[in-house]
């Protein structure tokens, strides 16, 4: 018994957490028993043994900071929604309140939101294991404590890659601006940022089904669909998509650090990029805006794109901070 | 673990990003580990921490008043946890799963100590109990108080003292047969 009794004791001298009858009681103990006595500096040097957890830290590290460090950018124009967003998370600490914390207990339904910055892709994990690539400046909000119970439900504003995880009963659904996306486990694209004036949706595996209004369409592999935002255009455009050389589709590219462009006006360059590098582009002339330009856009700065781009058509460009001013 | 953590608290309430990005890296894997122990699920317990983090960055005007910012984070961890089982296990209790494990490697910044050693000492942690390692853990590694790890896990100071007593009993056991392995001897 006096034997377990020292080990008490030196695991509390180890740890500093221990009182000083308690050190002349361990002492004592060590005086009668030679061998414990030899082991008090084995049991030092155990102590300043480190030890470290390996089972993939690092990767729930990443994976956990790409969901908290969403919530400090400072969003001005979503003060309600960032509201919401306090409240959930001073729900979860309710219970230590003791700390003498104010806490404010959530109206439901609490959203979660997470979004990536201008210029900054982001990769999340939902409840249900799906993942989502968040392309910059993009939004995407659900209901935290309902979401994968009775459904999957989320709100889209911007461009991201789902790649849904399987759920048995519990459809996955996207509300991007009008279109609903419904899924049941499948890889693929939606485009639906506020200023787009369509919702474009690239399906790489699976079958999805995409509604507007009344409408339904399904999609098999490798097709997209383009629904226009404006009320005046109803029509859906459909089409199969090609391959490029490197084997992705060029509505992916972004996932992999990639801009491609094929035959785009300056116009619509100018709004890819502008999500791409978190800049806004003002042109000088409209004219300017109607060049064309096909290519990929890589690692490349805003500097190094822009030149590369003077090599196929003439312009002059100046970067002023945030802001891109392209003349003749 | 570092000593500054008041002075990132002070940074982190003035809303210094780069000050809660190293709160983070500090504690993280430590919060992780905790919270596994308890949900025994990955993404849950990736979840806890990340709501524990986005709690602290929601609430940071408040950060002043909290006293000991470690026990903070560890203590909403703990409560964070409870109440992901209780939603989605119906389970009240803490329990230590005795399948939960855990590997350890080897620290290279201590040099003082042989790579041989650290090897046995880190494998043996590992054999210890669910329940004693991640005690012993907690006193050890993570510098936790007797008290606040018995308040933490909702267990009695004696058990925490006897847990730790009994992992450094078995780790020295260990040690003490390697260093002198005698003829016949178990």
């Amino acid at each position: 018994m006096s034997r377990d009794r020292i080990w008490i004791l030196l695991g509390k001298e180890l740890s500093g957490d221990i009182s000083s009858a308690e050190l002349s009681e361990l002492e004592a103990l060590l005086k009668d028993d030679p061998e414990a006595a030899a082991s008090r500096d084995l049991a030092a040097t155990i102590w300043q043994t480190p030890i470290q957890e390996v089972n993939d830290a690092d990767n729930s590290k990443e994976r956990i900071w790409n969901a908290v460090s969403p919530q400090l950018q400072v969003r001005r124009h979503r003060p309600l929604v960032r509201r919401l967003v306090a409240a959930a998370a001073a729900a979860a600490v309710l219970a230590a309140a003791w700390t003498g914390w104010q806490l404010i207990r959530p109206t439901a339904p609490v959203l979660q939101q997470l979004s990536s910055a201008p210029g900054g892709k982001s990769r999340v994990l939902l409840p249900d294991g799906s993942t989502v690539w968040l392309n910059s400046n993009t939004q995407l909000r659900y209901e935290k404590d309902n979401f994968g119970k009775q459904h999957r439900e989320i709100t889209l504003i911007g461009e991201a890659f789902f790649d849904i995880a399987k759920s048995e009963g519990i459809p996955f659904i996207i509300h991007a601006g009008k279109v609903n996306i419904r899924v049941l486990g499948t890889a693929f694209n939606v485009k639906a940022y506020a200023g787009d004036s369509a919702v474009s949706t690239t399906l790489v595996r699976g079958k999805i089904a995409v509604s507007f209004r009344e409408k339904t369409v399904v999609l098999r592999p490798e097709e997209k669909l383009t629904v226009p935002v404006s009320s005046s255009a109803r029509g859906f455009q459909q089409q199969h998509l090609e391959k490029d050389s490197s084997g992705q589709l060029a509505d992916i590219f972004w996932l992999n650090n990639k801009l491609a462009f094929d035959n785009n006006t300056f116009g619509e360059l100018a709004e890819k990029m502008g999500q791409w590098y978190g800049v806004a582009f003002h042109f000088e002339s409209a004219n300017l805006q109607q060049l064309r330009f096909s290519g990929i856009i890589d690692t490349e700065s805003i500097d190094e794109a822009l030149k590369m781009l003077q090599l196929s058509r003439p312009f002059n460009f100046r970067i002023d901070g945030k802001e891109v001013y392209i003349s003749n | 673990m570092r000593d500054d953590i008041p002075e990132l608290q002070n940074r982190i309430y003035s809303g210094d990003t780069q000050a809660f990005k190293e709160l983070y890296d500090c504690y993280c894997a430590p919060l992780l580990q905790l919270a596994l122990a308890i949900v025994h699920n990955r993404e849950m317990a990736e979840e806890i921490v990340a709501d524990v983090f986005i709690a602290v960055w929601k609430k940071r005007e408040d950060l002043p008043r909290v006293n000991n910012l470690k026990w903070y984070l560890y203590a909403a961890t703990r409560n964070i946890a409870l109440n992901y089982l209780r939603k989605y296990a119906q389970k009240q209790t803490l329990h230590l799963d005795e399948a939960y494990s855990l590997e350890y490697e080897i620290n290279p910044e201590a040099q003082l100590i042989s790579n041989e050693m650290m090897r046995h000492i880190n494998t043996a942690i590992s054999e210890l109990p669910p329940q004693c390692r991640l005690i012993f853990k907690l006193v050890k590694e993570d510098g936790l108080k007797y008290r606040e790890v018995a308040v933490l896990l909702n267990i009695s100071l004696k058990t925490v003292e006897n847990q730790v007593g009994i992992a450094l009993k078995k780790l020295t056991r260990m040690k003490a047969f390697l260093s002198t392995p005698l003829p016949g001897d178990q």
